[in-house]
């Protein structure tokens, strides 16, 4: 069975689909040309041996016909992502790594007399911490300027100083429009001094002004700039420029893992209310819950700063940790970076708006939930949150976790817990009286097979190992 | 238009160039004397203030980035030239 990828129609000349669990690429006449030269390069298999570049291997077989009806020339094997993300799903910190490899890759390619056709984020994926270049289509022989500029730009670089230096989080901005940001959008939110800030003026101001200016058609400026002398130096010297912009952005005091910024939850382990006690017991359960069966994905639900991602990973294959939170989420990044982590992939998700389906048919970008299918799911000192600060009903909470199709280790906060008080405060009294352990029990009993329950020596929550029902 | 499968704007290939260098700055000019529909930022008042860009952008990435900068407004001042004048 051959399914395309619906996110992958975009180049005429190349296309991934997937058959008998392989991730394969079929090439035109003309990528098959890239590819052999690509192959015969020297910086490709050293980035592929780096992890920078996807594995990829010639495949012999047959080919489905292109989704615009033609024969492939040849078919290349991919090596498989364990989970694929988006750009609106990544802290600034991962936005920053995938920007740094793309130009990365397009530097060692420009030196060899290659260069990348496009220049979008959608080109980088996550091994965990590691990002690595996927689109192996985007090599092409160099011509000129990079024409993915304007894509970088939109999808990588104006995110990235829009949250650098105007503090606005860029993932609702692209999860918006899958295209990023148009220099005009963005030179409009640099007005007034902002645009003197680092890298504003000739890649937003002068650019923007340029694309409204410039109607000139694109091949005639590519000819124009080839006559002109512009050569592949120069093509390196934008990479270059660009790759130490990109290197100096950073988040105000962020720089760091043990700064003094800030967030709702960014010091939740230290404020949060476990006694020790409590917390030796929750992980005891944890851990043999996820021994008691096959964890080869664990998705971790509101991960925090993801100390129970890391507890799973130690008895899982890959770990999804999640969390609304972009500054929790950007830290735990940055730890997992520095320690080299390839099982444990952090993303900032709102759950109870978790990323849908976008772009073409809205199936360009798939759904979250699509694109995960977890053998065990974590929701720890979630449940209250769903239900009481977001009014999710009980019932649909308990549905939810049964959808993710895979055992949960769930935790529930009984009424009298401390943290359970101080969400109930916040509203009129008497709106949440459905909010009980028992009610909790009776929901989760419809649905899951409950192996195990434990109430944590501090009286006030009980964990729960649960099967979803046959 | 068979070179790439995305169309990148004829004004994003040379902005890209004047992100790279110098060189860039004389097809920016040749573009922007045939192709300017209207000039760019303040109009010359004198004969010696020209684009609002100068200084701003020199004090952008540094001195290392100012000749750049220069060229890159070279190339609108051209087009001002071309237009307004």
């Amino acid at each position: 069975m051959t399914t395309y990828e619906a996110g992958s129609f975009r180049d005429p000349d190349s296309a991934v689909f997937r058959s008998g669990g392989k991730v394969l690429r079929g090439l035109s006449g003309q990528a098959a040309d890239d590819w052999d030269r690509l192959s015969a390069t020297t910086f490709f298999p050293e980035l592929v041996a780096a992890g920078q570049v996807v594995r990829t291997t010639a495949h012999e077989g047959d080919a489905p016909p292109s989704p615009r009806g033609q024969p492939w020339a040849r078919v290349i094997e991919h090596e498989r992502i364990p989970v694929v993300s988006y750009p609106y799903e990544w802290p600034f910190a991962m936005m920053r790594e995938a920007a740094a490899l793309h130009l990365d890759v397009l530097a060692a390619a420009l030196d060899e007399g290659m260069s990348l056709k496009d220049g979008t984020a959608y080109n980088v994926q996550f091994v965990g911490a590691r990002p690595t270049f996927i689109d192996i289509g985007s090599f092409e022989q160099s011509t000129g300027p990079w024409p993915g500029y304007r894509q970088f730009c939109q999808t990588m670089l104006f995110p990235l100083m829009v949250q650098a230096h105007l503090g606005v989080p860029f993932q609702p901005l692209l999860r918006g429009s899958i295209d990023g940001l148009t220099p005009s959008d963005v030179a409009g939110m640099f007005s007034g001094l902002r645009r003197f800030r680092k890298g504003v003026l000739r890649n937003v101001t002068l650019h923007s002004v340029l694309e409204r200016k410039v109607t000139t058609a694109s091949e005639t400026v590519k000819s124009d700039l080839k006559s002109s002398g512009f050569s592949n130096e120069l093509a390196k010297a934008t990479v270059k420029n660009l790759r130490k912009l990109v290197g100096s952005l950073e988040v105000a005091k962020r720089g760091s893992a043990s700064d003094d910024d800030h967030s709702v939850w960014s010091d939740y382990r230290d404020t949060c209310s476990y006694s020790d006690d409590d917390a030796r017991a929750k992980q005891a359960f944890v851990r043999s819950a996820l021994d008691d069966g096959a964890s080869g994905t664990v998705l971790d639900l509101g991960a925090n700063d993801g100390a129970y991602s890391l507890l799973a990973a130690e008895h899982a294959d890959y770990v999804v940790a999640v969390d609304g939170d972009e500054k929790v989420v950007d830290l735990l990044y940055r730890r997992l970076r520095a320690a080299g982590k390839e099982n444990v992939l952090p993303l900032v998700m709102n759950l109870v708006d978790p990323s849908g389906g976008i772009g073409w048919r809205n199936r360009e970008r798939a759904p979250f939930v699509e694109r995960v299918r977890p053998d065990a799911t974590l929701a720890l000192a979630l449940i209250h949150h769903l239900t009481i600060a977001a009014n999710v009903p009980l019932p649909e909470v308990v549905s939810w976790l049964a959808s993710f199709g895979g055992r949960v280790v769930v935790e529930f906060p009984h009424v009298d817990d401390v943290q359970v008080k101080r969400l109930l405060a916040n509203k009129p009294a008497g709106l949440f009286d459905d909010y009980r352990r028992e009610a909790f029990e009776a929901l989760l009993e419809e649905q899951f097979l409950v192996h195990r329950q434990q109430t944590l020596p501090g009286g006030t929550r009980t964990m729960y190992l649960a099967e979803p029902k046959p | 238009m068979t070179l790439a499968y995305l169309d990148p704007g004829s004004g994003s290939l040379i902005a890209s160039a004047l992100v790279g260098g110098v060189a860039a700055a004389g097809v920016a000019a040749k573009q922007a004397r045939a192709r300017f529909s209207a000039g760019f930022g303040r109009k010359r008042k004198n004969g010696t203030e020209f684009s609002a860009d100068t200084g701003p952008d020199a004090a952008d990435d540094g001195a290392a980035a100012a000749p750049d900068a220069d060229a890159a407004d070279t190339a609108v001042d051209e087009a001002a030239v071309g237009t307004d004048n």
